[in-house]
């Protein structure tokens, strides 16, 4: 009991302890949501690619950073930022809105069949998100032969300081 | 019988040859004296001077002199001195309100980290929080300005402080500037919204990031930076107080 106790305080102690004697700020977590995601959706029909950026996952007027796949009998709600590709395998949803896709995660390299969520009852899951110059952009998840997904501000360029309305 | 006796008592005590043969003797014996002493050496201008000196009109006048010319100018240089360092450390003061102040500004945004983003009543909450602390900034910076004249060694010429001063105004800047486009990008992009309160946002903000960067920016300038300025300081008042002049580099 007592050594469990030394070896918590040691780990504590490890976990805090700094090799600075300045001041040094201190280290918020990443609140979760928070990562930009930016997609590239191939048009099912003609292959254009569109650009999203601050992509969300939205149906109806709710907004979510999250996709819901289904392995089996296996559900799970995939953060976008844990996502490197999707490839949507039929241009229909089943009854109960899953559609076969093949999904490749940005931990695993490897591609796995998988059902994906693109309808929830009568809504059509959307990507919503903005183009490059802030224009507000929204494409039906179907629409999309493949998505791509990339963290953060990955090949975005900083149009410069926003300006306010008046 | 009374008048008698003081009679006798006024007679002389020794006949008039004996007094004679006294003062005969007494003024061989002087004679003599006189003859065997070394002859005066001729005094020279230190002894002239240290004679004229003790004289006690002179001291006076001496004493007067000093008291009245040069004990003033001593005491005014030495209260100059002293005023001066004052000053120097009053500056110092202020500096490290100055510099302290980024981490006030830093502070003040953190609690804004957990957020994906900020309605206009939160912006101008945060805006007026942080207008404060910017304030306060100027009005210390306002200060140090002045008072790093005090360092100055030539009043044309601007001292290796002054110099020093404005390359970390520089950088005190740039930092805060960060900390105000972070804020309004904060509120510019919508995350959850449907559209931006802005004329224009920046789609590929990344608020998280974008405040880490901003840390390690407080931290080069709050730290390094602030603590060179600081050292350039303490070194000069230490020459100074220790009797050196300005020009120390």
């Amino acid at each position: 009991m007592r050594s469990s106790k030394v070896g918590i305080v040691t780990v504590a102690f490890v976990l805090v302890s700094v090799s600075t004697a300045v001041p040094n700020g201190i280290n918020p977590p990443r609140p979760s949501g928070a990562s930009a995601v930016t997609t590239v959706c191939k048009d099912q029909r003609n292959n254009v690619k569109e650009e999203i950026y601050r992509t969300r996952i939205k149906y109806g007027n709710k907004r979510t950073n999250k996709i819901e796949s289904r392995i089996g009998a296996t559900a799970e709600q995939l953060p976008l930022s844990g996502i490197r590709s999707i490839t949507l395998g039929g241009s229909k949803a089943r009854s109960d809105g899953f559609v076969k896709a093949a999904l490749v995660r940005s931990d695993d390299p490897e591609e796995k069949s998988v059902l994906i969520k693109v309808n929830r009852g009568d809504r059509k899951l959307r990507l919503s998100g903005f183009r490059r110059d802030g224009a507000a952009v929204t494409i039906d998840l179907m629409t999309c032969k493949s998505i791509e997904f990339f963290p953060g501000t990955a090949g975005a360029e900083d149009p410069g300081p926003p300006v306010m309305k008046h | 019988m009374t008048g008698e006796s003081s009679k006798d008592e006024r007679q002389p005590l020794l006949p008039d040859r004996e007094r004679a043969r006294i003062r005969e003797e007494m003024q061989y014996a002087m004679v003599v004296m006189h003859e065997s002493r070394p002859p005066d050496k001729p005094k020279s201008l230190i002894d002239k001077l240290l004679a004229y000196l003790s004289n006690g009109f002179v001291l006076l006048i001496v004493g007067a002199l000093i008291s009245s010319v040069m004990v003033p100018q001593f005491q005014r240089a030495y209260d100059d001195r002293k005023q001066q360092v004052n000053l120097m450390h009053e500056c110092f003061g202020q500096f490290l309100l100055y510099s302290n102040s980024i981490w006030q500004e830093y502070y003040t945004i953190l609690p804004l980290t957990q957020e994906l983003e900020i309605d206009k009543p939160v912006y101008n909450e945060y805006l007026a929080k942080i207008a404060q602390v910017k304030l306060k900034r100027y009005d210390a910076f306002a200060k140090v300005q002045a008072l790093a004249v005090v360092f100055r060694q030539d009043s044309q010429r601007k001292s290796p402080v002054e110099s020093a001063l404005k390359t970390y105004a520089i950088k005190l800047n740039t930092t805060s500037a960060a900390v105000d486009r972070w804020l309004t990008r904060l509120y510019c992009t919508p995350v959850n919204r449907e559209e931006s309160p802005c004329e224009t946002f920046d789609p590929s903000f990344d608020a998280f990031g974008e405040f880490e960067k901003i840390k390690e920016l407080v931290i080069k300038t709050g730290n390094e930076e602030s603590e060179n300025v600081a050292t350039l300081m303490v070194q000069q008042i230490n020459y100074f107080n220790k009797g050196g002049t300005h020009a120390f580099k």
